[in-house]
């Protein structure tokens, strides 16, 4: 509780203050000095007008008032003196003595009061006042006489914990002296520590830096999903906080690779054994929308646990939340060899997603629940799982009009289907560590899973009904192993092997037969079905030296590669019972590549004041074999990319950049495939049967004006690229489907200029930014009977923006982008769009905020000028701050039912529309405990 | 660090010695000494505190505070331990330059005068003279032991920045760190909202002798003048950093950060 205590009055110079005092609250009193009389009388109106405007005029004060002097009638200077009633030591008015000694005091409520004085080398005195009613005219005079007593004072260490102990990269708070008490979770710890900072929606923000993770006894169950952990860890767990700079998931690449990563390590208090906590949030609306979350997070001395869960039918992505967990090395830019390899899925009837949020379009019903823990059976040995289980069934409903203006006569198809697209997947990922001493560490990742996944369409084709359905099971092993070693002060060794096993077969089945044109032979046909299987089996091993000395860093990579893909692909239809196989185009089969890929890859990058030159150069020497069924082809290839950049730092405000790469890219194993694949509805694509190697040249310049603290701040870029060599297509596009097979072209030719400018215009507080982009491409294809012939497309950008910077409790951004395409192939296709937005942020108490976005979209050429309008609303109160919140959530306040946009491309024109999500309204509430 | 020269016990005094040994001449010097009054006092002490300010760079001072019953003076010069440097992603203006003498703040009760040098441009040094502040305190019930003493809470809002205090009546002065004073009792810490400012106290030793302050190189200014100066300052470059972000990017505004806002 909060006593409301009085200003300090004194009679002369703490009435110039009170004076000054009520001048600040801009009241027309003049102020006084000197002159005894005057001073008095002006004391009486300062008194007088003090309580006319403190608010309370019909409140009395008692005034008390008198002087402090030594036992030699010496007055005291600056001496203290304080009313606190007889009960309690709450002070309930206070001042300290002029240079004359005198002091004043006022009291609100009649009643006994224990008075104290008490100065520097005198002794306290306490007298007792007995104040029978409060008398706005009647001062009471209190003079007092303060007995001298030897200043004693032996030295006092207060506090001999260091607050603060930096420690080479580790700076060490320790907590304890930061804290009152009155913290309920760490991150009220943390704002309350030097140099970290915690934004409104949880970041933190460690001297001006974002962290990368927030780990406990250095463990890490959420990866950059921290704010569940520094928003639900309760604060008197909480020993020390260390903030460890340069931070690098393996320590011992800390010193040899350049990192500004941030991450916050918390210790534990020792008696703490073993903490529960988490958040539970539940939003439900019209309509039976709803979005359940739980998170329970548990701290034991050894083991930590944390379960995550998640229910929802508002589009909101589930699985977005585990690829941090399942993936931090993609998050942290960590690469290992083997990333990113997998199976190819062949077959995609799922359709083209809309450029719009995914909660708009995407009807959903997701469930999620994930079990992470972190357990560590020795000192040097730590282990990490995960577990997380999905399901989800999504509904997509679109109409599309592809028009095809290509010889020998232009045609038309209309689409219209529902998609629904069913999955359940299952994930498992576990870790060990092992670091038994500071020169050498062994970390092995293992991951799997396994899904089933469904999608199932119901719809049209121009006047044909189509039912088709893709079934495709899933499952993926991946062990990785590796060995870090320090050499030396500056060089680290570190071999990496690794197996990944990747299998995903999958089946297709239509009701339909539209392909009667590319199989005259058959009739009656009524079926069509493709039964694929595709799998990876990769190893790989990877040896790396790193070494860093003061001005440069060296990496040499050398690897060996062992990748084999198989593929089995069948295509059948049907007539009635009989399962008929066509021979007209070559289809199915077996098809098997063995690639073997020596490579060697050396990284230089020289720093030498403001200039920074980088060299690497990569050489692989690939050995192929590919079988397709029982003809066996053997390539060998070699390549050499080299890649220079030059950085020049001219000044503080002007920098530029420049690369040139020149790269060899062995092709997809889907684009080897020598047979014809169904990749979509009436799609078939045949690949080229070689193994190539396609060559590209890329050149970039970037220049930069100013920097991002500056008024003016330009960004200007431009990139050229050229493919020496590339793989073109020829396309058979007929009514009721097209067939694709590769060409192999030369010199295709792209190039994009951007430029950014950001002003911020001072007397409107906003910043005003002016985006343009103008790309193009030249590239050659054959269409039907075309020919080869030269394909343009350009297409130009141009945006602009204002965003407030305001310190009020109101902020805006709004902006506009305009599209022109335009694409010559048969005849000239033009193309105009424009996107706007209107956000609106209001912050109208530290506890309640409101944001508000707009969204406008306008394709010229759809039928009709059609616009596209959304308006969500966000508003948030804490109801106790970090315990209990309201939501309300409003998405698609205007009810729009549908989305159209309209495209162009070398053939023609595809416009499609989707439908969208309803209206809807939900109220939550998050509770932490 | 604090370093003893002598009689002189002051670290901001003691590194001004060996500093202008080497650039000023000897005339120099002794009338920086002359101007460090020595003189007898019947009772005054020294509180040191950690003294944490964490604006463009986290900064660590051991600053002391030395109290009379008629002044006291409140020195804080360079920082003994840079916490961070401040990173790319935040930029500011750090007007954190050291001289020799360093920062203070010095109150005279007599004269009702506070004397404050904090640095300024261009490696210059500007000293505010202003009135003693009035600080309109509001003390809580809470309370709590910091050391041996005995503690109360109490609150204010003074120039722009919230502050918690923790002070005690158990040394009788109205003194406290930086422009912090005006409670019947010693604060011992002070923080304010934001976290950016912070004081720790470390330790209380009694003093012989009291230092007056150095205002070599400075002609005090009004409170006017000083807010002017510092309205020109604030060029709220973070701001401009805001306004420039992409759509889906937030950062909370900072605006320009100083102890003291005078608006």
């Amino acid at each position: 509780m909060l006593l409301s205590v009085l200003p300090p009055i004194s009679p002369w110079n703490t009435l110039t203050e009170a004076v000054w005092e009520l001048k600040e609250i801009k009241c027309p009193l003049i102020v006084y000095r000197s002159e005894h009389l005057l001073k008095q009388l002006c004391w009486q109106a300062v008194m007088v007008s003090f309580l006319l405007f403190t608010g309370n005029p019909a409140r009395a004060q008692q005034i008390i008032e008198g002087t402090i002097r030594d036992s030699t009638g010496t007055a005291i200077v600056n001496a203290n003196i304080y009313v606190h009633s007889i009960n309690d030591q709450h002070i309930i008015s206070y001042a300290y003595t002029d240079r004359l000694g005198r002091y004043g005091l006022s009291i609100s409520d009649p009643g006994a009061y224990l008075l104290n004085a008490s100065a520097l080398a005198y002794k306290t005195a306490q007298m007792r006042i007995h104040v029978p009613k409060i008398s706005n005219s009647a001062v009471i005079v209190m003079d007092i006489t303060l007995n001298p007593s030897p200043f004693e004072l032996s030295e006092v260490v207060v506090n001999t914990a260091v607050p603060v102990l930096v420690k080479k990269d580790t700076i060490s708070i320790n907590a304890d002296r930061f804290v009152d008490g009155s913290e309920q979770v760490i991150e009220d710890v943390l704002r309350k520590l030097p140099g970290i900072e915690v934004t409104g929606d949880g970041t933190i923000k460690v001297q001006g830096k974002s962290i990368e993770k927030v780990m406990v006894e250095g463990d890490d169950l959420f990866e950059s999903r921290y704010r569940l952990l520094t928003k639900n860890l309760h604060a008197s767990v909480v020993q020390n906080i260390e903030i460890i700079e340069h931070f690098a998931e393996n320590p011992l690449l800390k010193q040899v690779e350049e990192t500004d990563n941030v991450a916050l390590n918390i210790k534990l208090k020792a008696e703490i054994k073993s903490s529960f906590f988490g958040n539970l949030s539940i939003s439900h609306g019209n309509m039976g929308y709803y979005e359940d979350k739980a998170n329970i997070i548990s701290y034991l001395k050894k083991v930590h646990y944390y379960v995550l869960g998640n229910i929802n039918n508002v589009g909101a992505d589930v699985t977005g939340d585990m690829y941090q967990l399942l993936y931090p090395d993609v998050f942290s830019g960590t690469t290992y060899i083997g990333d990113g390899e997998n199976a190819a899925n062949h077959i995609d009837i799922g359709g083209h997603s809309p450029p719009i949020d995914r909660d708009r379009y995407h009807f959903n019903n997701a469930e999620l629940v994930s079990f992470n823990t972190i357990y560590s059976p020795a000192p040097h040995l730590k282990m990490k799982g995960l577990w997380f289980f999905s399901a989800d069934e999504t509904d997509l409903f679109s109409g599309s009009t592809t028009y095809y203006d290509i010889p020998p006569a232009a045609f038309s198809n209309d689409e219209a289907y529902g998609l629904r697209k069913s999955t359940r997947a299952l994930s498992a990922k576990w870790n060990a560590v092992f670091d038994p001493d500071t020169l050498s560490r062994t970390e092995y990742t293992g991951h799997w899973n396994k899904g089933n996944f469904i999608n199932h369409s119901n719809g049209s084709f121009n006047t044909d009904h189509v039912t088709e359905k893709v079934e495709r099971r899933s499952q993926y092993h991946d062990h990785r192993l590796t060995l870090t070693r320090k050499m030396g002060n500056h060089g680290v060794v570190q071999v990496t092997g690794r197996h990944i096993q990747d299998n995903q077969p999958s089946d297709y089945l239509s009701n339909s037969f539209l392909l009667n044109d590319l199989f005259p032979k058959e009739s009656l046909v009524d079926t069509l079905a493709q039964l694929s299987g595709n799998k990876l089996n990769f190893t790989g091993v990877e040896v790396a030296y790193l070494k860093r000395s003061t001005h440069s860093e060296a990496r040499l990579d050398v690897g060996y590669v062992w990748r084999l893909n198989h593929f089995k692909n069948r295509i059948i239809y049907g007539r009635g019972a009989e399962v008929l196989e066509g021979d007209d185009l070559l289809l199915g089969g077996n098809f098997d590549q063995k690639i073997q890929d020596i490579y060697g890859r050396y990284k230089h990058r020289y720093g030498l004041g403001k200039v920074s030159l980088r060299f690497d150069i990569e050489a692989h020497q690939y050995l192929s074999e590919t079988s397709y069924d029982s003809m066996i082809e053997r390539q060998k290839l070699f390549s050499v990319s080299p890649k220079l950049g030059l950085g020049w730092e001219i000044d503080r405000s002007n920098k530029f950049l420049a690369t040139y790469t020149f790269s060899a890219t062995p092709i997809p194993f889907d684009q080897i495939l020598p047979a014809y694949v169904l990749t979509g509805r009436q799609k078939l694509i045949r690949g080229l049967g070689d193994f190539e190697l396609f060559n590209g040249s890329l050149y970039l310049l970037n220049y930069s004006l100013g920097n991002w603290s500056e008024g003016l701040f330009l960004n200007f870029s431009f990139i050229y690229g050229r493919e020496h060599k590339y793989s073109g297509t020829h396309e058979i596009i007929h009514p009721k489907y097209t067939l694709t097979t590769p060409l192999i072209l030369k010199n295709k030719n792209f190039y994009s200029f951007n430029i950014t400018v950001d002003a911020f215009l001072e007397p409107f507080s906003t910043n005003c930014k002016l985006k343009a982009n103008i790309n193009g491409q030249n590239y050659q294809n054959k269409i039907n009977t075309s020919g080869l012939r030269s394909i343009s497309s350009i297409s130009q950008q141009y945006g602009i923006e204002l965003r407030s910077a305001f310190t009020a409790f109101f902020n805006f951004h709004v902006g506009s982008d305009w599209t022109f395409q335009k694409v010559s192939g048969f005849g000239d296709r033009v193309n105009m769009s424009m996107n706007s937005f209107l956000d609106l942020q209001f912050r109208m108490t530290p506890a309640c905020q409101i944001n508000m976005r707009n969204e406008l979209f306008y394709f010229g050429e759809l039928p009709g000028d059609m616009n596209y309008l959304f308006t969500d609303l966000y508003a948030q109160l804490d109801v106790i701050p970090q315990k209990l919140q309201l939501q309300v959530r409003c998405r698609n306040l205007w009810n729009t039912r549908n989305y159209a946009n309209y495209t162009i491309n070398d053939s023609g024109s595809y416009m499609v529309s989707y439908d969208l999500l309803p209206r809807s309204m939900l109220l939550g509430i998050t509770y932490r405990f | 660090m604090l370093k003893k020269s002598g009689k002189i016990l002051s670290w901001n005094f003691a590194t001004l010695n060996i500093e202008t040994m080497r650039t000023c001449n000897p005339l120099f010097l002794i009338l920086l000494y002359a101007s460090n009054l020595v003189y007898a006092q019947r009772a005054q002490f020294k509180v040191t505190y950690d003294f944490f300010l964490s604006m463009a760079a986290t900064e660590q001072y051991l600053s002391e505070l030395l109290v009379s019953s008629e002044t006291s003076l409140f020195l804080w010069g360079s920082p003994i331990a840079n916490i961070r440097t401040s990173s790319e992603e935040e930029l500011y203006i750090n007007l954190g330059v050291n001289d020799p003498i360093g920062n203070f703040t010095y109150t005279d009760k007599l004269k009702d005068s506070m004397y404050s040098r904090s640095p300024f441009l261009r490696k210059k040094y500007i000293c505010l003279r202003e009135k003693i502040p009035v600080i309109p305190w509001k003390i809580s019930a809470e309370t709590r032991n910091i050391g041996p003493y005995h503690c109360q809470g109490a609150s204010t809002v003074f120039r722009g920045r919230e502050y918690k205090v923790w002070f005690t009546r158990e040394l009788p002065v109205n003194s406290g760190p930086w422009k912090l004073q005006g409670l019947p009792g010693l604060i011992l810490e002070a923080a304010d909202a934001t976290g950016e400012i912070r004081f720790l106290v470390k330790s209380i030793t009694k003093l012989d002798t009291v230092y007056k302050p150095d205002f070599t190189g400075t002609t005090p200014v009004s409170l006017s003048e000083f807010t002017d100066y510092q309205r020109t300052l604030a060029s709220d470059i973070t701001r401009v950093i805001m306004s420039k972000l992409p759509r889906d990017a937030s950062i909370s505004i900072t605006a320009h950060k100083s102890m003291e806002y005078f608006d």
